[in-house]
C-alpha cells in the first residue's frame, strides 16, 4: 500500500448541489419556529421574526434494574437514571468520589451512611460489569 | 412544577415495582463502540423541534447527533443539532414579549434589554462550530465519568445576532473591567451553583463573541437556547450560554463553581497528562483544536475490492481556519492531500472528499487529519485527562475490501 497514491476527485456536482439546496431552502423559509402556532405572540424587527415557543419533554423511558432503590431515591432526582447506566466501569473509589461530589458541589441529600450500600449497588448494575471492547 | 411530579412518579415506582418493568419508548440501538463497551445507546424522535437523536440522557436532555446527520453538507439542520443542558430545571416555555436580556455589574447603565431592542441593533452573521468540551469522551481510554459521547456532539450553523460588544457599549462598561460572567435561564438544584461562564474582558469585546437569535436562518429550538444564545467562535461549548438572559461585567475574576473548578483542563501542551494523575495546575479549557471526522463511511465499512470508492467528511479548524485535511493509508508514513468544499468562515465545518483508487482484498486502515491556518494539527497518539475533555486525536477507519 505504502507507496500507492491516493487518486483525489474534485468537489463533485452533488455537493455543489448540496450547497446550492441549503442556500435555497434556507433564503425560502421564513424564520418562525419549527412548529409554532401562528397564533403565538410574536416580535418583530428589521425582517425578523421571534415567535413565543413551549415545549413538552417526552416521558422518561430509561430504567433501573431490580434491586436499585437506593440509586433510585438517592440518585435520580436531579438527573435521570442514564447518568449512572452510561458509565463506563468504574472503581469503588471512583464511585465515592462522585457520591462526594454530588454531595459538596450539588447539595445531593445522600446520607454518608448509605454510601457503602449505595457503592454496592451501583457496582451491581449491568453496565458496570466489564464487557468486550467496542474496537 | 411537572418535573417534580414527573421525578416522584419515577422514584414510586422505583421503590415499588423496580423500574425494569417500565416499557422502552425509546427506538433503534446505535453502537457508538466505545473502548471497553457500553457503548449502545437507544435514539429518540420525541424530543420537541428535534428529529431522530443519540438519546445519552433524558433529564437533563443530552441527545448526540447522528454519523447521517452530519454527512454531505457542512450546516447541520437545527432539528439534528446536539443537545446538553446540566441542570434538570431547563427552560421549557419563554414568551418573548416579556423576555429581558438584563445587563449589569460594573457598567454606567443597567440595562433590561427587550427582543425588540435587540432586533434593532446592527446583525452580524458567522458560521460557527459548536462543539461540546467534552465531545468524544466515551472514546477516552482509560475511560473517564461524564457524560459518555461518541463523536456527535458536535455542529456548525451559521448564526445571525449582534456583537456582545456593541450590548456592552450600550451599558458602558466602566474603568476597572476584567471579565464578563454570562448566564441563562436554566436553575440549578437548591443550593448548587449558577451554571454561569465568564470570558475575560477582551475576548467579550473582540466584536466576533456575539449573541445569537437566529441559527440556521430560524429562531433556535428551546433545547438549543432559546431566544439567545451566546456564540463564542473557536471556543468550546461550555462558554456558550443557552438562552442566555443575563450579563455582569466583572471587576475581578470569576471565582465561581463552573469556572474555578469544573472545565478545567492541565496546563500543559495538548492538555494532556499521565492517566490517573492528580494535582497538577489547570486552567479555563479555552480554543478549540483542529479536527477531521468521516462521515459517509463507519467503522468497518466494507468497499469492493480493486474498485474505487468514495470517502467524505467534515473538518474543522478550531479557533483558526482549515487550511489542509491530508488523509493516509499507510498509517502515516505518507498523506495526501484531500480537496476541501466552499469556504463558508473560518469557524465553521469545510467539507472533503476523495475517491481512493480500488485496493486488492485486504484489511486497511483510512486515516484523516486536519491542519489549521495557524499550523496546528491532529497527533495521531490520543491526549488524556481526566475531565475528559478535547480530544482530537487523528480519526481512523477500519475498512474492508472484498
Ligand atoms: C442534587 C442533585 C443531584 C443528585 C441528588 C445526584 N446528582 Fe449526579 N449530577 C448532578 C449534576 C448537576 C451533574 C452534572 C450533570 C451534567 O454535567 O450534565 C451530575 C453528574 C453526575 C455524574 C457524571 C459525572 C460527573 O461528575 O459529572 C455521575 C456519574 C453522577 N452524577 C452520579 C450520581 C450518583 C451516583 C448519585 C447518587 C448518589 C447522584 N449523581 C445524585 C446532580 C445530582
Amino acid at each position: 500500500m505504502s507507496g500507492r497514491s491516493i487518486t483525489l476527485a474534485g468537489l463533485v456536482l452533488f455537493a455543489l448541489l448540496a450547497f446550492g439546496w441549503t442556500a435555497l431552502t434556507h433564503r425560502l423559509s421564513p424564520s418562525a419556529a419549527p412548529g409554532t402556532a401562528a397564533s403565538a405572540p410574536s416580535v418583530s424587527g428589521g425582517g425578523i421574526t421571534l415567535v413565543s415557543d413551549t415545549i413538552a419533554l417526552p416521558e422518561e423511558s430509561a430504567a433501573l434494574p431490580a434491586g436499585s432503590d437506593l440509586i433510585t431515591t438517592s440518585c435520580t432526582a436531579c438527573h435521570s437514571p442514564e447518568m449512572l447506566t452510561t458509565q463506563p466501569p468504574l472503581t469503588a473509589e471512583k464511585w465515592q468520589a462522585t457520591i462526594d461530589k454530588m454531595r459538596t458541589v450539588y447539595k445531593a441529600p445522600v446520607a454518608p451512611a448509605d454510601d457503602k450500600a449505595l457503592i454496592a449497588e451501583l457496582l451491581a448494575l449491568p453496565t458496570q460489569r466489564p464487557q468486550p471492547a467496542g474496537k | 412544577m411537572a418535573e417534580l411530579g414527573r421525578r416522584q412518579a419515577l422514584g414510586l415506582i422505583g421503590a415499588g415495582a423496580g423500574l425494569a418493568a417500565m416499557p422502552a419508548l425509546a427506538e433503534a440501538l446505535v453502537d457508538l463502540r466505545l473502548p471497553g463497551g457500553n457503548g449502545a445507546r437507544p435514539t429518540s424522535g420525541d424530543f420537541p423541534h428535534k428529529g431522530g437523536m443519540i438519546l445519552q440522557r433524558g433529564r437533563a436532555p443530552l441527545l448526540e447527533t447522528p454519523l447521517d446527520a452530519l454527512d454531505g453538507q457542512v450546516f447541520t439542520p437545527n432539528d439534528r443539532f446536539f443537545v446538553r443542558w446540566h441542570y434538570s430545571d431547563i427552560p421549557t416555555a419563554v414568551d418573548v414579549r416579556s423576555f429581558r436580556l438584563a445587563v449589569g455589574g460594573a457598567v454606567r447603565q443597567r440595562l433590561s434589554l427587550s427582543l425588540a431592542e435587540l432586533l434593532a441593533m446592527p446583525r452580524v452573521e458567522l458560521a460557527a462550530v459548536n462543539q461540546c468540551s467534552g465531545n468524544s469522551r466515551g472514546l477516552f481510554s482509560p475511560r473517564v465519568p461524564g457524560a459518555q459521547w461518541g463523536n456527535g456532539a458536535i455542529g456548525n450553523a451559521k448564526w445571525v445576532g449582534v456583537r456582545l460588544r456593541d450590548v456592552l457599549d450600550r451599558a458602558g462598561v466602566a474603568p476597572g473591567a476584567v471579565a464578563v460572567k454570562l448566564g441563562g435561564l436554566d436553575k440549578p438544584p437548591p443550593g448548587a451553583p449558577a451554571f454561569e461562564k465568564s470570558l475575560a474582558i477582551d475576548h467579550a469585546r473582540d466584536g466576533e463573541v456575539m449573541i445569537a437569535y437566529l441559527m440556521n436562518g430560524a429562531q433556535l429550538p428551546l433545547l438549543n437556547g432559546f431566544p439567545l444564545r451566546l456564540i463564542v467562535p473557536g471556543w468550546y461549548s461550555t462558554y456558550w450560554i443557552k438562552a442566555l438572559d443575563r450579563i455582569e461585567v466583572l471587576t475581578a475574576p470569576d471565582t465561581g463553581y463552573w469556572m474555578d473548578k469544573a472545565y478545567r483542563i492541565p496546563a500543559t501542551p495538548g492538555a494532556s497528562v499521565a492517566p490517573g494523575a492528580k494535582d497538577f495546575p489547570t486552567v479555563p479549557i479555552n480554543k478549540m483544536l483542529p479536527r477531521a471526522f468521516f462521515t459517509n463511511l463507519a467503522d468497518g465499512a466494507k468497499v469492493m475490492a480493486r474498485s474505487p470508492f468514495y470517502v467524505r467528511g467534515l473538518a474543522m479548524g478550531g479557533a483558526h481556519g482549515v487550511a489542509r485535511v491530508d488523509l493516509s493509508m499507510d498509517d502515516g508514513r505518507s498523506w495526501h492531500a484531500a480537496p476541501l468544499g466552499r469556504d463558508e468562515g473560518r469557524y465553521g465545518f469545510r467539507l472533503w472528499e476523495a475517491t481512493v483508487p480500488g485496493q486488492p482484498a485486504g484489511e486497511y486502515r483510512l486515516l484523516a487529519r486536519c491542519t489549521n491556518s495557524a499550523g496546528q494539527t491532529q497527533g495521531a497518539a490520543p491526549i488524556w485527562n481526566p475531565g475528559g475533555f478535547m480530544r482530537n486525536a487523528i480519526e481512523s477507519l477500519a475498512v474492508t475490501a472484498a
